[in-house]
C-alpha cells in the first residue's frame, strides 16, 4: 500500500505522464502508417497510369498523403491507454519486470501486508528513477518508418522515370474518344434515319433492320474496354450486315423512279404525282395516283386518251430501266382508262401500290447507304484517330477499297459499294494516312456492281462512275471510262442529263455534313474533273 | 542459525536466511547451482522434490546436506523392491503393559513420520509401495488401521529416482508424480567441478553444513511468501502456459500433438507458488514473468505424459515445455 496520498499521486503522476508519451508515439506510428498507406496508394495509381489512360490529377498525389496522415495522426492521439496497459509497456520497455504492474494492482485493490508494502517501495525506488522523455522519447518507428520510405522512394521513381508506355496509354485515349465520337456519330445517323421513317411513314422490314443494326453498333461501340481492333472489327461487321442488305438494283429503280418523275412531268394531270415523287414523299404519290383512278370516269375522253399515252411512255420507259413491276401495272392502268371505272380504280391501286413499294424500297436503300457511309466515314475517322492503318492492309475486305463514300441511288451519287467482292480489287489506304493498302480479294468478282467508286491510296480524289458497269470484277478507275461513251459501257442514262444534278445532290449532302470536313473538296474536285466539257 | 520465532520474519530476512542455506549448501555440494536453487524453492514453497539422475551424482548428499543445513527431524527410506508399505508409514504392534500385564495394539511410526524425508531410489520399490507415499504428501497424514495420524510440519519429500530405462525400476505412478513439486534432474558435473568433487571429498575431514534455520523459521518463510503479490497478466501467463500443454490447445503449437495428457491445476498451483519463491530469492517482492519461465520446466516436465508418437520421434516433456515457453505470449493478444 501506498505511505502516503503523495506517494501514490506521484506514482499515478508518472504513469500519466508515461501514457502521453506513449499516446504521441502512437500518433507517429498512426501518421506514418497512414502516409506510407497514402504514398502506396499514390504508387499504384501512378503504376496503373502507365498501363491505362489515366493520369492521376498532382493535387490527388498530394492531397491524399496529408489527409491520410491527418487522420493517422488523429486515430493515433485518440488511442486510450488505461493505467494497467501503461504499466505493462513501462515494465517491458524498462525491464522492471512487472514492478509496475504489480504496484498498480495493489493499489487499486489496496492492498495491505508486509511484502504488499515492501513491493511498493520497491516499485517507487524504481519509478522514481525513471527518466520519461529519455526513456520514452517519441522515435520513428522502425517498420512504418521503412515502410513509408520505402513508399515515398517508389513514388518519386514513379513520378520521375519516363512511361515508357505513354505512346501506347494516349493511343488507347485517343481510341476510347473515338470510339465515343463516333458512337455519337452514328447515333445521330440513326436519328436522322428514324426521322425521316417517320417523316414518310416507311416502315417497312428493310428500314427496321438498318435500324437494328445500327442500334446493335451503337451499343457495342459503349462497351468500355474496347480496342481499336475490336472497335474496327465491329464497324466491319455492321458494315458487312449493312452490305448484305443492299440491293444491287437500288440505283436502276432510283434511277426509273426520277424518270418516272419526269414523265409524269409532262402530263398535267401526274404533275402532283411528279412533284410527290421528286419529293420523296411516295406515299403522297401513290395516294394521288390511287385518287387520279377512281376520278378517271370524270375526265374527257381526250384527257383520258392523254393520260393513257402518258402511263403508257411511262411503263416503256420503266421497263427500260428495268422496273417491270412498276412498267407492268402502268400499262395495265393506261389500259383500265379505256375501261370501266371499276378497272381503272383496281388498275390504279395497283399501279399506286408498285409506286409505292417501290418508293420504299428506293428509301430504305437510301437510308442504308447513309447508314453504310456514316459507317465507313467512323472507320475512317476512327483509323485516323488512332494512328492505325485501318483494314486497308488487310484483305479485300477493307473499308477504304473500292468502298462509296456516299451512295444515293436517287441523288445519283455513285453507286453501292462493294467491299472485296470483287476479286483483285486493289486496297487503299486512306487518305492522307499515306499508307496505300495492298489488300487482294479473294473471290472471282461477279462484276455486277456498277459505279464502283475508289478511294486510291496515293490519291485525294475519286475514280469512278455511275453507270459503269464492271464485266470482270476489275475496277476500272481511269478518267477515260469516267466520260466514256454511255453506249459503250452500257449506261442507261446519258452522263450530261444526270452530272448536273448529281454535283447538286453532292453539294446538299455537304451542307447537310453528311460528307466530312476533310473530303469536302475532294467531292468538289471530283465534279470539276467530272464537269461537260463544252 | 536463525529462529523466527524471536523476531518478526522481514522480507530481508527471508531472503538473507534463503541465501545463507543456499550457501551453506554450496559448501558441501559442488556445483549443481540451479539444482540447489531448485530444492530450495521446494523447501521454501512447502513442497516435494523428485531428483532423477544416474547413481552416483550427489543426489543423496544433496538431500542429506540439506538435513545438516534445517535443523528438523531427518529420515531417509531406501526403497527396494521388497520395502513394504508399512516400513514407510509405521504399522501397529503389540505392546504389554507393565503394570496391568494386559496386552493392546501400539501405533509404531514408520520413518514417514519426519520433517525430512529421503526416499532415495523411489522407483525401485514396487508401485504399491510408492502408493503409500500419497496420501502422506498430500493431505501431510497417515492412516494405518484407520486410524489417521498426522506429520509434523513442515514436511517434506525428497525423492531421488534412477532414469526409468535401468534395470529393476517401477516408474511412478502418475498422480504421486504429479504430487512433486518440482521434478530436477541432475547432470554430470564438469571437469573443474569433477576435480573440486574429488579434492574435498577424498582429504581427511569432510565439509559439513551448518544449521541455518529450524522449522518454524522455514515454516514462516513458507507462510511470507505464500503473500507475495503476483500481476493478474503474470497469472493469465501461467494459466495459458499451462493449457498450452493439453492436447488441441489453442496456446500450444505443434509441440502439443505430441502430448497425451498435460500438466493438472497442481501444475499451475506449483508454477505460482515456486514462482514467488523465485521472485523472493531474487530480492524482488512481486512475481515477474520471467520467475515463472524459470520454475516452469521443473514444475511442468513431469505433468506431461508424451504419446506414442513422441516417444517414436524422440520427443521429451523438457523439449516440449521449451516449445510451449517459446510460443506464448506474456501476455495476450
Amino acid at each position: 500500500m501506498l505511505n502516503s496520498v503523495r506517494q501514490e499521486a506521484e506514482f499515478l503522476g508518472r504513469l500519466a505522464e508515461i501514457g502521453r508519451l506513449l499516446k504521441l508515439q502512437s500518433a507517429i506510428v498512426w501518421m506514418l502508417r497512414s502516409l506510407a498507406f497514402a504514398l502506396a496508394v499514390d504508387a499504384v495509381m501512378l503504376a496503373v497510369a502507365r498501363y491505362h489512360a489515366f493520369t492521376p490529377p498532382a493535387w490527388l498525389l498530394l492531397a491524399l498523403p496529408a489527409a491520410l496522415a491527418g487522420v493517422g495522426l488523429a486515430v493515433g492521439s485518440a488511442q486510450r491507454y488505461p493505467p494497467q496497459i501503461i504499466a505493462q509497456h513501462a515494465d517491458r520497455r524498462l525491464a522492471l519486470k512487472e514492478r509496475l504492474t504489480t504496484a498498480l494492482e495493489l493499489q487499486t485493490g489496496r492492498s495491505t501486508g508486509v511484502l504488499a508494502e515492501a513491493q511498493m517501495d520497491d516499485t517507487m525506488w524504481h519509478v522514481r528513477r525513471i527518466e520519461p522523455w529519455r526513456s520514452f522519447a517519441p522515435r520513428m518507428p522502425d517498420r512504418e518508418g521503412k515502410f513509408a520510405l520505402g513508399a515515398i522512394v517508389l513514388t518519386a521513381a514513379l513520378i520521375a522515370l519516363p512511361n515508357p508506355g505513354k505512346a501506347a496509354i494516349q493511343r488507347q485515349a485517343a481510341v476510347a474518344e473515338a470510339i465515343k465520337q463516333e458512337a455519337q456519330k452514328l447515333q445521330k445517323t440513326a436519328t436522322d434515319i428514324k426521322q425521316n421513317e417517320d417523316l414518310t411513314g416507311n416502315h417497312s422490314q428493310d428500314q427496321q433492320t438498318i435500324d437494328q443494326i445500327l442500334a446493335q453498333l451503337q451499343k457495342q461501340l459503349q462497351q468500355t474496354s474496347l480496342s481499336a481492333d475490336q472497335a474496327l472489327a465491329k464497324l466491319e461487321e455492321a458494315q458487312q450486315r449493312l452490305q448484305a442488305n443492299q440491293d444491287s438494283n437500288a440505283d436502276q429503280l432510283a434511277e426509273a423512279l426520277q424518270a418516272l418523275a419526269a414523265n409524269f412531268d409532262e402530263q398535267p394531270l401526274l404533275q402532283q404525282v411528279a412533284q410527290d415523287i421528286r419529293s420523296g414523299d411516295y406515299n403522297a404519290a401513290a395516294r394521288d395516283l390511287n385518287a387520279l383512278g377512281q376520278q378517271a370516269s370524270s375526265l374527257s375522253g381526250d384527257q383520258r386518251d392523254s393520260l393513257a399515252a402518258s402511263l403508257r411512255a411511262a411503263a416503256a420507259a420503266q421497263a427500260k430501266a428495268g422496273n417491270s413491276q412498276l412498267s407492268d401495272s402502268l400499262g395495265q392502268a393506261s389500259d383500265a382508262l379505256n375501261g370501266s371505272q371499276a378497272d381503272a380504280t383496281a388498275a390504279f391501286r395497283q399501279a399506286a401500290g408498285s409506286l409505292q413499294n417501290g418508293g420504299q424500297r428506293s428509301q430504305a436503300q437510301q437510308n442504308l447507304n447513309q447508314a453504310l457511309n456514316q459507317v465507313q466515314q467512323s472507320a475512317n475517322s476512327f483509323a485516323q484517330a488512332t494512328g492505325s492503318e485501318g483494314s486497308a492492309a488487310n484483305s479485300g475486305s477493307s473499308f477504304n477499297s473500292g468502298a462509296t463514300p456516299y451512295d444515293d441511288s436517287t441523288d445519283g451519287l455513285g453507286q453501292p459499294g462493294s467491299l472485296g467482292q470483287n476479286g483483285q480489287q486493289p486496297g487503299a489506304g486512306q487518305p492522307g494516312d499515306g499508307q496505300p493498302g495492298s489488300g487482294t480479294g479473294d473471290g472471282s468478282g461477279s462484276g455486277s456492281q456498277s459505279g464502283e467508286t475508289v478511294y486510291t491510296g496515293s490519291g485525294s480524289h475519286f475514280e469512278g462512275v455511275p453507270g459503269q458497269q464492271g464485266a470482270s470484277g476489275q475496277v476500272a478507275t481511269s478518267d477515260d471510262n469516267s466520260l466514256a461513251d454511255p453506249a459503250q459501257n452500257d449506261s442507261n442514262v446519258p452522263y450530261e442529263q444526270v452530272i448536273g444534278r448529281y454535283q447538286q445532290q453532292a453539294s446538299q449532302a455537304m451542307d447537310r455534313a453528311a460528307v466530312p470536313l476533310s473530303y469536302r473538296q475532294i467531292v468538289k474536285d471530283y465534279f470539276s474533273s467530272l464537269a461537260p466539257r463544252r | 542459525m536463525i529462529d523466527a520465532t524471536e523476531l518478526e520474519l522481514t522480507p530481508q530476512d527471508f531472503t538473507n536466511i534463503a541465501q545463507s542455506m543456499e550457501e551453506e549448501i554450496g559448501h558441501v555440494i559442488v556445483g549443481q547451482r540451479e539444482v540447489v536453487h531448485g530444492i530450495l524453492i521446494c523447501v521454501l514453497a512447502g513442497g516435494h522434490v523428485l531428483l532423477e539422475g544416474v547413481p552416483g551424482l550427489g543426489k543423496t548428499m544433496l538431500i542429506r546436506t540439506l538435513s545438516e543445513v534445517l535443523d528438523v527431524q531427518f529420515s531417509r527410506i531406501q526403497f527396494t523392491p521388497d520395502l513394504m508399505p508399512a516400513d514407510i508409514t509405521g504399522s501397529n504392534i503389540i505392546a504389554e503393559d507393565h503394570l496391568t500385564g494386559g496386552r493392546h495394539f501400539q501405533f509404531q511410526p514408520g520413518p514417514i513420520f519426519a520433517n525430512l524425508v529421503l526416499a532415495d531410489e523411489i522407483n525401485r520399490a514396487t508401485p504399491k509401495t510408492q502408493s503409500a507415499l500419497l496420501e502422506a504428501m498430500q493431505e501431510r497424514q497417515v492412516t494405518v488401521a484407520r486410524t489417521r495420524h498426522h506429520l509434523q510440519e513442515p514436511f517434506f519429500v525428497m525423492a531421488t529416482q534412477n532414469p526409468i530405462e535401468m534395470e529393476g525400476t517401477y516408474p511412478l505412478p502418475e498422480a504421486q508424480v504429479d504430487r512433486f513439486l518440482f521434478k530436477l534432474t541432475i547432470g554430470y558435473p564438469s571437469q573443474e567441478e569433477l576435480v573440486d568433487i574429488v579434492s574435498r571429498t577424498t582429504a581427511r575431514e569432510l565439509p559439513h553444513a551448518r544449521k541455518v534455520a529450524t522449522g518454524e523459521t522455514v515454516l514462516r518463510m513458507i507462510t511470507l511468501a505464500r503473500d507475495l503479490p503476483i500481476a493478474r497478466p503474470v497469472v493469465d501467463y501461467v494459466a495459458r502456459l499451462v493449457m498450452a500443454t493439453h492436447p488441441g490447445s489453442e496456446y500450444g503449437g505443434e509441440a502439443n500433438q505430441y502430448v497425451r495428457f498435460g500438466s493438472s491445476p497442481r501444475g499451475a498451483q506449483s508454477i505460482v507458488t515456486a514462482a514467488k519463491i523465485h521472485a523472493m530469492l531474487q530480492g524482488r517482492y512481486n512475481v515477474a514473468f520471467e520467475d515463472v519461465r524459470f520454475v516452469a520446466l521443473p514444475a511442468l516436465r513431469h505433468r506431461i505424459i508424451l504419446n506414442f508418437e513422441a516417444e517414436a520421434e524422440g520427443i521429451t516433456p523438457d523439449s516440449i515445455v521449451r516449445d510451449i515457453l517459446r510460443n506464448v505470449p506474456e501476455h495476450a493478444r
